[in-house]
Order: structure tokens, then C-alpha cells, then sequence
């Protein structure tokens, strides 16, 4: 299964490829001279929490969809006939570690393309090292919508050479809630906000409460409330909340908080009269079981869900071979995260084929790979992703609600609805509040 | 007196050929080790400025981060908000000058106490600058930081210069002229009466008092002398390594110099700088070469505690004796 799909995929991009490079005619010029495929296995560093409060939702599941790829990869005879080594990196140890760390991959391990970073701190610190070091790097998890954006719009693209992010950001998961908040429940009177404190949690507000204010200006925040990093005890900010009476409650909660404060919230009966809505809930109700709320809105940070099936018939192949071949190694249903591994590591591989068959042949050069992800699109187990002349990916965004059904341990997303890339990215070179400021 | 001053002079010598060698480093190593060793030398700084502290003055603290966070975010910070005042002969000085306030300030605080009490005053004062830099997020950057670009320097700008260039050339020797000043200023501070006077303290805080030493205000002055280095390590640190976080204020990140030092031995001058060099290459290449990093350095402290006390400078220089003695 998985090497007939790879196999037609393959071919297609070989005539898709060959025809834009004949329609330029310009083939060696902009493509450079690639050299001899090499005889020895591509080196490919995973960077992914491998300890911490970062490595169970996140890590370990991205971690893991790198091994499972590189060897479906190696098994349909690697990238150009070269294997994949695949070297897994723990991104703990803080961001000056994470430099040293990637300077160390780039120049001294000499590895060929660097995927990895789950944190937006790693990916701001990291990702200006790939010009610095002539090395390609591809951020593969991180949400900051600052880290492909200038100071101001319209601002210069790209923003780095060599350094790309195979996902869109975390202004489609915020920009996907408020659009559904405003399709499915147009009569709300009041929201309020639960994020972290920290930068993660002020920018996903930010983005929220600014789209929010566009769409349904008639619909007031009566509270904010910012918890620390790592909390263990919601019980003050779930009575805060329910004595706001809300209708809904925005959060970009994630991993043991997530799950704390949904087990405390159910614990004080939080979800008889308030909905919660997570702008990246979705690996939490598989977590929880059977004891995650109905009826809670969840965002799944693109199109990154195992029940759902893209609309293009190569990537619902993809989707059915990769959720069986991840539930048979790991006896769990892909999250979020592992999507997002497979769209850095897939990404990588099709630019190389990318900017070898442009060439002609042969091993493409760094410039070549990284003009190839340029504009690069390509069927992945959540749709077409493509990746934009920003580097940025560009994603469509799904959005549902909990429900239990016999069928799984676990409520699954019910209500979905899928939004387009364009109505939840921002244009090139747009800031995200900025473009959804001039929304009209 | 003679025969004292011999081994003195001696040791002068030895300290100026390593300087010397200091000076070929460039030629000799690859850039990416050049980059690291560049790490190692900004950690000796801090190394040297925390055991000013710890081995002169017997205050453990685990709260220096916050004297590097202060140099690291001065830097930063004026590269933000000032740019047109961002060039290193001014940083420097700005970034020894935070430092200096801050440690006068949580310093008054700490100095109050010793021992245990000492060291979680020190722990919580910094885990305070954290807060607000983690917080203060607009301003700060919080968890992600802030990008720090190249700076100019007297008056030369590095556009277009890249990095890695940038710190294998002229900020490389500018780095080694900061070490050298620091570490003769520092070796003059300990063999000073100030020094001998830290280390009457440390061995016996009564007596101390009673030769008429003003015990709480020497351990201020070596306090705010302390966070200026660490601070001044702090602010050279951020060119090499291009990106400051909230993190830098940590306990975790103190424990970590806490840990060089102890690797090194703070029993002796040059520890700090012998356990700066080596912990920046054990953390990388643990790091580099297994998953379980961490245990790998939980493992080295535990051998070190057990087996080496007074840390790898320690042993050579006890070894050192010993053959000496010996023969």
C-alpha cells in the first residue's frame, strides 16, 4: 500500500517537476550543477523534547513519526537511492544549549538538513543559524507567528535563506476557533480567556481576542486569566471563571495543564453551562479517555486529525496508511505533532527529488533543496501542504467538538469543519494582527 | 621573601605563554570549536567572578544567573530599544553598570546571611528578576527572548558579516583581552588586603569582626565585584551565542554555574576557568551523543563529589605537589 502510493506520488512530482523546469528552460543556471548522488546515508538530526514537561504531548509522539518515517522512507529505498540515518536530539537544556547543539549538527556532525523544535524559543534562537552556517534547517513544530514575520508589514521575505517552517503557525488555530465560534454559536454574549503565562499563551490570546473583536464585536471578555507554566491547581481559576459565567472559555492550555485543569474543571461541574474551546486540544481527549467533556470546542492545529479525511485522494491514501502504520507501532492514534513530522521530514525529501530532477540529476546542492521547498507542495496524511515564499507552511485548519461514540475509548471530534488556508493565514508578508485588523 | 616571591614569578611566566597560546587558538581549531571554546572563555569570566564568593568569600549562591541575565539583557535590551547606541564600547560599560545596581540591591539583601540562608535568598532574589523577565513579555520577549545582533565595535560595523566570521575574527581577540583584564583584575583582588581580608572571613567570621573586619560590608563589596563579572560573562556571552532568554535568570541555569565551578575546584584561582572549559564541551557533547544527557552530568557530580572535592584543578594541582614532593 504505502509503496504504490509513494511510488504514483513519485512519478507525479517527476512530471510535475520535469515540465516546470522545461517551461524555464534555464535548468543548470537556477538549479546549480548537483553532484554525484553519494554512496553514504543521508544524516538527518531530529530535534524534538525528549524530557520534560514538553516530551510526552509532544516529543516523544514527533520523535517517533520521525523513526516511523525514515524507515518507511528506507524501505522504498531511502531519498535518490540514499538511506536515511535519523539521529534523535533531545531540545531540553535551554536555548543557549540548543545553539551550541545545532552549530555542533551543522558544522561539526555535518548533517544535511536539521528538523526539529517544539519550543518558539528554540525555533527564534535556532532558525537565523541556518544563514549564519549555511545549513537547512526546518522548523517543524514551534507556533510563534513571530518567527517568519518582520518588525512591520509589509515586510521583506524570506526572512531566512536556508531556514524554513513546514507548518503554518499558531495565528490558523486561533483565527479557526473564533471563525467556528462564529458559525456554530453566533448568540453568545461573553468570553473569556485561560492561557499560560508565557509567551506562547499571551500570543494565542492575542490572536483570539483580535479576531474575535472583528468577527463578533458584540460579544464582550468579561475575564483573562494567565496561569503559570506548569500549574497543578485550577481550582482558583475555575471558580474565577464560572463566577464570569461565560460562554465560552479560550485556551491554548496544553500538556499536564491541559489535563489538570480539564479533570478539575469536570470535578466542579465547570461544563454543565461553559464550552471550552482549546486551540490545540486536540491530543487531550485520547489522553483523558472517557472522562474528557462532551461538547468542548477543539482545534487540531491544522488538518491534524486521524479521523479525518482530506479531500485530495492521494493524501487520503497517505492518511489511511500513516494513522495504521502509527497505531500498530505505538498502539495510539497520531497527534498533531506527528503530522507535523511527517510534513518536515516529507518536505525534505520531495524538494531533494524536487531539485534534482530540476537539475537533471544527481545530488542537488543546498540552494537548490532550499529553492525547491520554496513554493514546494505536496500531498501529506492531512492534505496538500504547501510552503509558501515566506518559508512558512501553509495550512488548511479543522476544528470540531468532543463527542463520545461507542467506537473509540475516547470522545472524538464530531461537528467538524474544515477552513481554508486562505481564511486563516495571513497573506505574504502581512503581519497577523495587522491582516486581521484590516478584516472588513 | 625571596624564596616566596620565586614560584610567584614562575607563575607569571606560565600564565603569559598561555596567553600567548590563547592568541593562536584561531589557527589551530575548526570554527565550530572555536565558537564553543568562545563559551568556555565568557563561562570562565562568571567562573571567575562566582568564586570570588564562593572560594574567597564562602558564600555558596545559586542565584548568579541573575547577574548574567542582568550583563546578557542590558545588551539586548539596548540593542532593542537603543540601536544607535548599540556598539560593544558602550554595552560593555552598560552592562557592567546593571550589573553593579543589581547586585547592590539583591546583595544588601543577601549579605544579611550565610550559609543555607544565604544561598535561597540568593536562589529567590534571581528566581524574582526571572519572573519579570519571563513576564514582562512585551518588553522582555518572556520565554522567547530576544535576538541580539551583531554590535559595532569602535566605531567598525559587522553588516553583512555573518556570525560565525564575525566571532572567529576580531571578537575573538577582543574576548581574550576581556578574559586576561578580568583575570589579572580578579588575581589582584585576592592577593590584595581586600582578598586576604575575604578570606579571613570566610575561615572565621568572628575573628574576622573582631581584628576589626566590617564583616557584612566586605561581603557586599565581594558580592557586587562578583555580580559584575558574572555579569560582565554575561554581556560578551550574548555575541556568541545571538539569542538571550528568561532562562538566564533560572536557578536552573545558577546550578549550572554552580557546577562548573565545582568541576573546576573553587579551592583554587584557575578552577572556575578549568571547570568553565570543560563543563561547556560535557554538556554539548552529552547532549550530542545520547538521549540521557542529563544523567550523564548527574553521574560526572556525583564522581566528582565522591572522588574529586576539590574538582579536576584540585587534583592535578594536589598531584602536582605529590610528584613534586616526590621526587
Amino acid at each position: 500500500m504505502t509503496k504504490e502510493v509513494s511510488r504514483r506520488k513519485f512519478l507525479k512530482y517527476m512530471g510535475a517537476t520535469a515540465l516546470t523546469a522545461g517551461s524555464l528552460g534555464t535548468t543548470s543556471k537556477v538549479w546549480g550543477q548537483a553532484k554525484p548522488i553519494p554512496k553514504d546515508p543521508i544524516k538527518i538530526a531530529a530535534v524534538s523534547f525528549l524530557t520534560g514537561a514538553a516530551a510526552a504531548p509532544f516529543g516523544i509522539p514527533g520523535d517517533n513519526t520521525y523513526k516511523m518515517c525514515a524507515d518507511m522512507i528506507n524501505k522504498e529505498g531511502g531519498i535518490l537511492g540514499r538511506k536515511i540515518d535519523l539521529q534523535s536530539k533531545d531540545e531540553a537544556g535551554g536555548v543557549d544549549a540548543q545553539v551550541k547543539l545545532c552549530r555542533k549538527l551543522i558544522l561539526e556532525d555535518k548533517v544535511d538538513v536539521v528538523l526539529g523544535y517544539i519550543s518558539s524559543a528554540s525555533c527564534l534562537a535556532v532558525l537565523p543559524l541556518s544563514d549564519e552556517l549555511g545549513g537547512l534547517i526546518i522548523a517543524y513544530d514551534c507556533g510563534t507567528h513571530e518567527l517568519m514575520e518582520g518588525a512591520k508589514s509589509p515586510f521583506d521575505i524570506p526572512k531566512f535563506k536556508l531556514g524554513f517552517r513546514s507548518k503554518a503557525h499558531l495565528g490558523i488555530d486561533n483565527i479557526a476557533l473564533a471563525l467556528y465560534i462564529k458559525k456554530y454559536y453566533p448568540n453568545i454574549k461573553k468570553v473569556a480567556g485561560i492561557n499560560q503565562d508565557y509567551a506562547w499563551g499571551r500570543d494565542s490570546w492575542l490572536i483570539f481576542e483580535t479576531a474575535m473583536k472583528k468577527l463578533m464585536p458584540q460579544v464582550q471578555v468579561v475575564k483573562t486569566l494567565w496561569p503559570p507554566l506548569g500549574n497543578t491547581d485550577f481550582t482558583a481559576h475555575i471558580s474565577a471563571l464560572m463566577g464570569s459565567e461565560p460562554d465560552i472559555v479560550h485556551s491554548s492550555l496544553w500538556g499536564g495543564d491541559a489535563v489538570t485543569f480539564s479533570k478539575q474543571a469536570l470535578g466542579m461541574g465547570f461544563f454543565k453551562k461553559i464550552r471550552m474551546a482549546y486551540s490545540r486540544g486536540e491530543p487531550y481527549p485520547q489522553e483523558v479517555g472517557k472522562d474528557y467533556p462532551e461538547g468542548q470546542i477543539i482545534c487540531c492545529a491544522g488538518t491534524h486529525y486521524f479521523l479525518h479525511t482530506p479531500k485530495d485522494k492521494t493524501s487520503a491514501d497517505l492518511q489511511k496508511t500513516f494513522v495504521t502504520e502509527y497505531h500498530k507501532r505505538y498502539g495510539k492514534y497520531p497527534s498533531y505533532p506527528c503530522y507535523h513530522a511527517y510534513q518536515a521530514i516529507y518536505a525534505y525529501k520531495h524538494a531533494v527529488e524536487k531539485a534534482s530532477n530540476a537539475a537533471g540529476g544527481g545530488w542537488p546542492t543546498i540552494e537548490a533543496i532550499s529553492k525547491a521547498l520554496t513554493g514546494l507542495s505536496f500531498p501529506t496524511p492531512s492534505g496538500i501542504l504547501t510552503i509558501r515564499e515566506d518559508h512558512n507552511g501553509y495550512e488548511d485548519c479543522l476544528v470540531g467538538v468532543s463527542k463520545l461514540t461507542p467506537k473509540y475509548p475516547f470522545p472524538i471530534l464530531d461537528k467538524t469543519e474544515v477552513f481554508p488556508a486562505a481564511q486563516v493565514n495571513p497573506p505574504v508578508g502581512t503581519k497577523t494582527v495587522d491582516w486581521i485588523n484590516s478584516w472588513k | 621573601m625571596g624564596l616566596k616571591n620565586k614560584p610567584n614569578y614562575l607563575r607569571w611566566i606560565v600564565y603569559l605563554i598561555l596567553f600567548i597560546a590563547l592568541l593562536f587558538i584561531p589557527r589551530i581549531l575548526s570554527i565550530h570549536d572555536l565558537m564553543l571554546f568562545e563559551y568556555g572563555l565568557t563561562f570562565a569570566i562568571v567562573g571567575l567572578g562566582f568564586n570570588l564568593l564562593l572560594g574567597y568569600t564562602g558564600l555558596l549562591s545559586f542565584g548568579h544567573g541573575a547577574y548574567f541575565a542582568a550583563g546578557a539583557y542590558s545588551v539586548a535590551m539596548i540593542a532593542k530599544y537603543l540601536p544607535q547606541a548599540y556598539s560593544i564600547e558602550i554595552v560593555i560599560p552598560a552592562a557592567l553598570f546593571f550589573s553593579l545596581i543589581l547586585s547592590i540591591i539583591f546583595g544588601f539583601v543577601c549579605v544579611r546571611h550565610t550559609k543555607i540562608f544565604f544561598s535561597i535568598l540568593a536562589l529567590s532574589l534571581s528566581m524574582l528578576l526571572f519572573a519579570l523577565l519571563f513576564k514582562l513579555y512585551h518588553i522582555t520577549g518572556g520565554s522567547d527572548g530576544l535576538r541580539v545582533p551583531l554590535p559595532t565595535m569602535f566605531g567598525f560595523s559587522f553588516k553583512g558579516i555573518r556570525r560565525p566570521e564575525f566571532l572567529s575574527g576580531t571578537y575573538y581577540y577582543f574576548l581574550l583581552a576581556m578574559f586576561a583584564i578580568s583575570f589579572v583584575v580578579m588575581k589582584g583582588i585576592v592577593s590584595s588586603p581586600f582578598g586576604k581580608a575575604l578570606q579571613a572571613i570566610r575561615d572565621n567570621e568572628v575573628r574576622a569582626e573582631l581584628i576589626g573586619i566590617r564583616v557584612r560590608r566586605y561581603r557586599l563589596y565581594a558580592f557586587c565585584i562578583s555580580g559584575m563579572f558574572v555579569g560582565l560573562g554575561g554581556a560578551l556571552w550574548t555575541f556568541v551565542n545571538g539569542h538571550v532568554t528568561a532562562d538566564l535568570s533560572h536557578w536552573v541555569f545558577s546550578g549550572e554555574i554552580v557546577y562548573m565551578t565545582l568541576l573546576g575546584g573553587f579551592g583554587i584561582f584557575e578552577g572556575p576557568i578549568v571547570g568553565a572549559m570543560i563543563f561547556t564541551y560535557l554538556k554539548l557533547y552529552a547532549m550530542g551523543h545520547t538521549e540521557y544527557w542529563m544523567f550523564v552530568i548527574g553521574a560526572t557530580l556525583i564522581v566528582l563529589v565522591l572522588l574529586l572535592p576539590s574538582g579536576v584543578a584540585g587534583a592535578f594541582s594536589t598531584l602536582w605537589r605529590r610528584t613534586i614532593k616526590g621526587n
